[in-house]
C-alpha cells in the first residue's frame, strides 16, 4: 500500500478530499513516555528521569462506502453516460490502496450496457467525461490517506427501449489492497512505515448497490428565433419580422399525453395572424378542429399524443412595432 | 567538537547523573503493557497483559512505573510525575501505596483531583475567566503521585497510569 505506489498516490491525493472528522493517530507515529522523580535526600534536592518507553501505533483499515443515489438515479431510454454515484472514505489512521470493481445485479429488470468506473477527479460529485478519470484496475487504482475521500461512478449507457419504472441495479466493491481479511486479521508488516495493519469492522470488502430508474418520457422544448429586417439584415430593428419555432422534444419511452405548447406574444411585437405552422403545417389562429389557436396574447398548440422518441416543431412569426 | 571530546563530556554528564543516583540509591523504571483479550476455546475471555509494543487507536496502554530507593538513606518529598504522552488520552491513575494521585490540566502548573479542577469552556487551558467547565479526563496533561512520608531504605512502590492512544 505504500512504496512503489509513491508516485501514484501523489496523483491521486489531487483527487481525494479530507473529510470532516478527525482521524486516528496515523499508523508508524512513535509515542514516548518518560517519567521524572524529585526527592530529597539528607535534605538535598535530587531529581531522576526514568527510561523512555515507546510504541509504534499500528494501522487500523477501516473505511466506508456509500451510494449517493439511494433511492436511484433517474434516466431516459436510450440515454447514454449516465452516472451512479459513491463516495470511498478512508476512515482509517494509515494510506491505503483501494481495487474497485463494478457488477450488474441479475434480479433487477434490465442490464446497463458498458458500465466503468470513473474517478470523480475534482471532487463536485458531478460526471464529467472531459474531466473525470476512468478507473483502469492495476493502472490506477485510488490511493487515500488517511481521513480522506473520494467519489466513484459507474457510469452506463442505457439502451433504447427499456419500460418506464424498470430498474438496472449495479454494485460497486471496494476491496483493501492489505486484504483479504476479515474483522480483526492481522497483516503483519504491512501497514504503513512498516507496522502491522489490522482488519477493522468493515472487513476488507464493501459492496454498495446503487439503481438507474427508466423514467417514462420527457418533453422539453427549446425556442429560437430567426429576425429579418426590412433592409434585408437580421438587426432587431422596427417593422423586423422574428420567426420563432419551439422545439418539442419527447424523450425516454412511453407516450406523452395532452402536451400542449403555449407561448406568449413578447411585449413589443405583433403576432403575425396566420403564421402559426406545426411540423411546418400551416393552422389557423381561430378556435377550431386544427390544434392551434391565437388568443390575442398568446399562441397555443395541443398535441393530443406523442411517442417517445419524437420532435414536433411549432412555427410562428411576429413583428417589431 | 571532536568525537573523543564528546565522549569525555558524554561520559561526565553520564557520572554526574550516576553520581546522583548513587549517592540517593533512586531509581525509576518505566514499563508500558497492553490488555489482549483472548477467547479461549471453551468461549471463556482472559485477558491477558503483554509489553506495549505496536499498539492501535483506541488501545489502552498502561503505564506502570515503579520507584526505588536503593539507598540506605531514606528519601522525602518523593514526587513522581508523568506528562501525558503526546497522542494519548488519559484514563486514569493510581498507586499500590500511600501515593497521593494527582493531576494537571494546565501543563503541570496546578495539580488536583480531576474533580476540584476546571478549564475554560473553549480552550483547553485553566483560567480566570468566567466561562469554564468542569474538567474531564482528556483534559489531563499532567499525573503526579506524592509519596507520603518517606521513601524507605531498601523500598519500592508502583505506580499506574492508564492512557489510550487517540
Amino acid at each position: 500500500m505504500f512504496g512503489f505506489l509513491k508516485n501514484l498516490s501523489l496523483v491521486l491525493c489531487s483527487a481525494s478530499f479530507l473529510a470532516s472528522t478527525v482521524y486516528a493517530v496515523q499508523a508508524n507515529t512513535l509515542i514516548s513516555n518518560s517519567v521524572t522523580m524529585d526527592f530529597k535526600v539528607d535534605g538535598y534536592d535530587f531529581s531522576a528521569n526514568s527510561n523512555v518507553v515507546s510504541f509504534y501505533v499500528d494501522e487500523v483499515i477501516a473505511f466506508t462506502l456509500i451510494a449517493n443515489n439511494p433511492s436511484g438515479v433517474l434516466t431516459q431510454s436510450p440515454q447514454a453516460k449516465v452516472p451512479l454515484s459513491f463516495t470511498l472514505t478512508n476512515q482509517g489512521n494509515g494510506n491505503e490502496k483501494f481495487l474497485l470493481s463494478g457488477g450488474q445485479s441479475v434480479v433487477d429488470d434490465f442490464d446497463a450496457t458498458l458500465p466503468r468506473i470513473y474517478i470523480d477527479i475534482n471532487n463536485n460529485n458531478i460526471y464529467d467525461d472531459t474531466i473525470d478519470v476512468l478507473h483502469i484496475p492495476g493502472v490506477n487504482d485510488p490511493i487515500l490517506a488517511p481521513g480522506f475521500f473520494l467519489n466513484v461512478f459507474i457510469v452506463s449507457d442505457i439502451m433504447p427501449g427499456i419500460s418506464a419504472g424498470d430498474e438496472s441495479r449495479l454494485a460497486l466493491t471496494v476491496d483493501s489492497e492489505t486484504g483479504p481479511g476479515i474483522v480483526g486479521a492481522i497483516f503483519l508488516g504491512a501497514g504503513d512505515g512498516g507496522v502491522d495493519a489490522v482488519m477493522g469492522f468493515q472487513g476488507s470488502s464493501l459492496t454498495v448497490e446503487n439503481r438507474y430508474v427508466v423514467t417514462s418520457a420527457i418533453a422539453t422544448i427549446a425556442k429560437s428565433q430567426q429576425i429579418n429586417d426590412p433592409f434585408g439584415g437580421n438587426n432587431p430593428v422596427k417593422d423586423a419580422e422574428i420567426t420563432y419555432q419551439l422545439a418539442l422534444n419527447v424523450t425516454g419511452s412511453g407516450t406523452l399525453s395532452n402536451l400542449v405548447v403555449r407561448d406568449i406574444i413578447p411585449n413589443g411585437t405583433q403576432y403575425k395572424l396566420g403564421s402559426l405552422r406545426f411540423d411546418g403545417v400551416p393552422l389557423t389562429d381561430a378556435v377550431d378542429l386544427d390544434p392551434g389557436v391565437f388568443n390575442g396574447a398568446q399562441v397555443n398548440v395541443s398535441v393530443p399524443a406523442v411517442a417517445a422518441p419524437a420532435t414536433h416543431v411549432v412555427e410562428f412569426k411576429v413583428r417589431i412595432l | 567538537m571532536s568525537n573523543l571530546m564528546k565522549s569525555i563530556i558524554g561520559t561526565a554528564l553520564a557520572l554526574t547523573a550516576l553520581t546522583a543516583n548513587a549517592q540517593s540509591g533512586i531509581s525509576i523504571k518505566n514499563e508500558a503493557f497492553i490488555e489482549r483479550v483472548e477467547v479461549k476455546p471453551d468461549g471463556k475471555k482472559v485477558t491477558k497483559v503483554e509489553p506495549a509494543v505496536k499498539v492501535l487507536p483506541g488501545d489502552e496502554v498502561i503505564f506502570v512505573i515503579t520507584y526505588r530507593n536503593g539507598g540506605d538513606k531514606p528519601a522525602t518529598d518523593v514526587v513522581v510525575t508523568n506528562p501525558i504522552p503526546k497522542n494519548m488520552t488519559y484514563r486514569t491513575a493510581s498507586g499500590d501505596n500511600n501515593e497521593v494521585t494527582e493531576v494537571s490540566v494546565d501543563g503541570g502548573k496546578k495539580y488536583d483531583q480531576l474533580e476540584k479542577l476546571s478549564v475554560d469552556k473553549d480552550l483547553k487551558v485553566r483560567s480566570t475567566a468566567k466561562v469554564v467547565r468542569k474538567a474531564v479526563p482528556s483534559d489531563v496533561t499532567h499525573v503526579r503521585w506524592r509519596i507520603a512520608g518517606a521513601l524507605a531504605p531498601k523500598s519500592e512502590g508502583k505506580v499506574r497510569l492508564r492512557a489510550v492512544l487517540n
